[in-house]
């Protein structure tokens, strides 16, 4: 958890937070991936737990699921990959998860396992902040940060509410829809950064449809703690991962370029 | 009734209550079909309106109180009892409905005549007429 408020400590531009599902295509390319990625100068590092049903996501990252699911990827598996991600980086990782996968294993022990593997926040994309009961509790007992997923149609009055129960930093929603590559930022995604930073001090990261340098740089300018990237992240996976080789330079000149875009200090 | 497909030791059905385990889908905690992982399961039913993993989280109250016996019948045993009762009643059955007219068909036998037996159909056949006749090869 501390990992995470480091990042966002005295910063004057935004975080780039890096996504990809863990184990896909497989786990040692994933491991691959998750490198290249921090290499590159990724912040914060992004997994996605496979789901069978990702009703958060658009067909990018559906694809980037299966192909990690057909490689026989489970819960253990993706506690192995952070599990060797931390064992030579202090990036923070964030695992992003459907409930049913969390409850299936057991709140506590998922919690558990997550913190013994070195994981430093959750967001659970099904779970809202009224049913959180006993996430909450497993996250603050295994000093994981929950984090919570707002949108431009959440009211001020629950966002109030979210902002008090989550940690590390709030994952704003730009997009009524799924995940996956869009042109341009509406302007209500904006709004939201400031209508958020308005009601909390928690780190605000902005998410969904974001993949173009000229969007970050955007998101920098409006304000964003943080910038989080994960379709076209996964896309250039998807293009690439028959061949490693090819695919590892491309992420590091993606996210390099990411990087450089979101070297814009943000508005005090 | 549920749909018990093609067998539920086929694992083709979509026999929730009689063979899922409690799972969060959809936003509701009930029986689910799902692996040991938590991954929801493929379904199959002949009835679409029952080609589902889940099941309103008050059936799995009532399963759970005890309240109320679930079962299952396959599709076969739908498709037969679809016939019986359009030809005798002239009624024809939504396939999923038909799964509770296969059911006492299949249990005449545990009734005396004179007890009084309630199905619920609660939908009509006519959607599923070119299904049925696509299956069965025509009447």
């Amino acid at each position: 958890m501390e990992r995470i408020a480091k990042v966002f400590k005295k910063r004057t531009t935004p975080a780039l937070i890096g996504f990809t599902v863990a184990g896909d295509p497989d786990r040692k390319t994933c491991i691959r991936i998750a490198r290249a990625l921090i290499g590159a100068g990724t912040d914060i590092l992004e997994l996605g737990v496979p789901f069978s049903d990702p009703v958060a996501d658009g067909p990018v990252i559906q694809r980037a699921g299966e192909r990690a699911l057909a490689a026989g990827t489970t819960p253990d598996t993706v506690f192995a990959i952070v599990r060797e991600l931390r064992s030579q980086s202090e990036v923070p990782i964030v695992l992003l998860t459907y409930f049913n996968t969390v409850y299936r294993r057991g709140i506590e022990t998922f919690y558990r396992d997550a913190a013994g593997a070195g994981v430093d926040g959750i967001l659970i994309a099904d779970m809202p902040v009224e049913e959180s009961a006993e996430v909450l509790k497993a996250a603050r007992k295994n000093w994981i940060a929950p984090i919570f997923l707002v949108t431009r149609t959440t009211s001020d009055e629950r966002l109030a509410k979210i902002a008090k129960k989550g940690r590390g930093f709030l994952y704003l929603v730009s997009v009524l829809g799924v995940t996956g590559v869009r042109t341009g930022i509406p302007q209500e995604a904006f709004d939201l950064i400031r209508r958020t930073k308005a009601i909390t001090d928690l780190p605000v990261a902005l998410g969904f449809g974001i993949s173009t340098p000229e969007q970050v740089r955007a998101c920098a300018e409006n304000g964003a703690d943080g910038v989080i990237v994960g379709s076209a992240i996964v896309d250039i996976i998807e293009r690439t991962c028959k061949n490693p080789d090819l695919m590892e330079p491309a992420l590091a000149g993606f996210v390099s370029l990411l990087k450089q875009a979101a070297a814009v200090p943000h508005p005090p | 009734m549920e749909a018990a497909g093609n067998g539920i030791g086929t694992g083709e059905h979509s026999a929730t209550l009689c063979a899922g385990e409690a799972g969060v889908l959809h936003g509701t905690l009930s029986y689910l079909l799902q692996d040991v992982h938590g991954q929801v399961l493929p379904t199959h039913s002949i009835a679409a309106g029952l080609d589902y993993p889940g099941v309103g989280p008050e059936h799995a109250m009532l399963k759970d109180n005890a309240r109320v016996t679930y079962d299952a019948v396959t599709d076969r045993d739908v498709l037969d009892a679809f016939e019986f009762l359009s030809r005798r009643e002239g009624i024809i059955p939504a396939l999923e409905s038909a799964h509770a007219v296969a059911y006492v068909i299949q249990n005449a036998g545990r009734f005396a005549k004179d007890d009084i037996v309630v199905i619920n159909l609660s939908g009509r056949g006519d959607k599923d007429v070119a299904e049925v006749s696509a299956i069965r090869g025509g009447a």
